[in-house]
């Protein structure tokens, strides 16, 4: 009796005990943090996964309409006139009606003066791993720089393996704000 | 009066207006999200018996709030034209104010521009075309168009076309539109 009676209080403390470590994973990722147009709808943490660590932003409901990100922001000193690389394994889950995308911005005075989130090559729906490169100039005068991975709807997105390196000039940029706006109206008939 | 007050708001959105912000785009193709609350509002396709229409829907909007579906492109092939958008829109349970807007720019500031503020969709409403006709003048950059929601409820768009028209047709520009001659509807009929 006493010895089921202590399985099964050593049972429950597991649980709890199981219960709070996924508390402690989800909510925090060091050096990084949540932010966007709705974060409270939206919520981060770390994970293992096959050979290593991973991070990751999901969903709270079924349905979000604004964006989630998880970020960090840092110094672009080192990086000032140069040309850098971010690059990450990205997979996401059941973002679908919505898009995942990385992204990366050069700021000076608090405006953005070089950007690429992914949009025009992200991801949706369910997706396994699949590498995401961003290439940007960093302007001489930059005084910000910030990356993250953003989800913008239901689901979950996940990345792992993230590098950022400089390059060389032979690696085009793929800067969202600094290419020349279509000549023409595009999706008129929404198709696409 | 509410209409009014509520298009002007989304009138003020529109001016100050910045596409400087690519990171709030939405999920159709081509287009992004963008308004004083984009959060507030959702948006994306929806395929329907007669072909794939755009939504705008008010999801949890903030009071005097808007959302917007916009593209924008470079004004060079359009100007010293005149240039005609149509498309067809319907709405459902719109408690504010829906409508199709263009605006044609030249950095950043517009130059013309119109949202149907006189002629704006709201409550439930079946299929309607709408047209906005607006001179693209020789200094303008860039031209943007697309639909806005103030409020809560759903805005649907679909045959969005966009041509040249000649003078013939009249412009539907809120910013050149000269004042009236005298006081107008004073009987409240119009």
């Amino acid at each position: 009796m006493l010895t089921r009676i202590a399985t099964a209080i050593l049972l429950a403390l597991s649980i709890l005990l199981s219960v709070n470590v996924a508390h402690a994973a989800e909510g925090t990722v060091p050096g990084w943090f949540k932010a966007g147009d709705d974060p409270s709808g939206y919520a981060i943490g770390t994970m293992e996964t096959d050979g290593g660590h991973a991070a990751y932003i999901r969903a709270l409901e079924p349905r979000v309409p604004g964006f989630g990100t998880l970020m960090q922001s840092f110094e672009p000193g080192q990086y000032l006139g140069k040309r850098i690389r971010l690059q990450a394994q990205v997979r996401v889950m059941d973002v679908e009606p919505g898009w995942v995308g990385m992204w990366l911005r050069a700021d000076k005075d608090r405006k953005t003066v070089a950007f690429d989130n992914m949009k025009d090559r992200h991801l949706t729906g369910t997706a396994d791993w699949q590498e995401c490169s961003i290439v940007l100039d960093v302007p001489d005068d930059a005084d910000n720089m910030a990356m993250g991975l953003i989800l913008s709807g239901p689901g979950r997105a996940e990345w792992k393996d993230i590098r950022f390196e400089v390059v060389g000039e032979d690696v085009p940029v793929t800067d969202l704000m600094n290419r020349p706006l279509p000549k023409a109206p595009v999706n008129l008939d929404f198709q696409k | 009066m509410r209409t009014t007050k509520a298009a002007t708001r989304l009138l003020s959105g529109l001016l100050v207006l910045s596409v400087a912000t690519p990171a709030l785009a939405g999920v159709v193709t081509g287009w992004q999200k963008a308004g004083t609350d984009p959060a507030g509002y959702d948006v994306g396709t929806e395929t329907l018996a007669s072909g794939t229409a755009a939504y705008l829907q008010g999801l949890k909007p903030a009071e005097g709030g808007s959302g917007l579906l916009l593209q924008h492109f470079a004004a060079d092939d359009y100007r010293g034209k005149r240039m005609r958008l149509t498309a067809r829109l319907r709405c459902e349970d719109v408690s504010t104010m829906g409508a199709m807007w263009m605006r044609v720019d030249r950095a950043g500031k517009p130059l013309a521009f119109d949202n149907m503020m006189n002629r704006a969709f709201r409550g439930t409403a079946e299929w309607r075309e709408c047209s906005i006709v607006l001179d693209v003048p020789e200094e303008a950059d860039t031209i943007l168009f697309g639909m806005g929601l103030s409020g809560p409820g759903t805005l649907w768009m679909d045959d969005v076309s966009f041509q040249e028209v000649g003078s013939d047709v009249p412009v539907t520009d809120l910013m050149q539109r000269p004042a009236s001659a005298g006081p107008q509807n004073l009987d409240f009929r119009e």
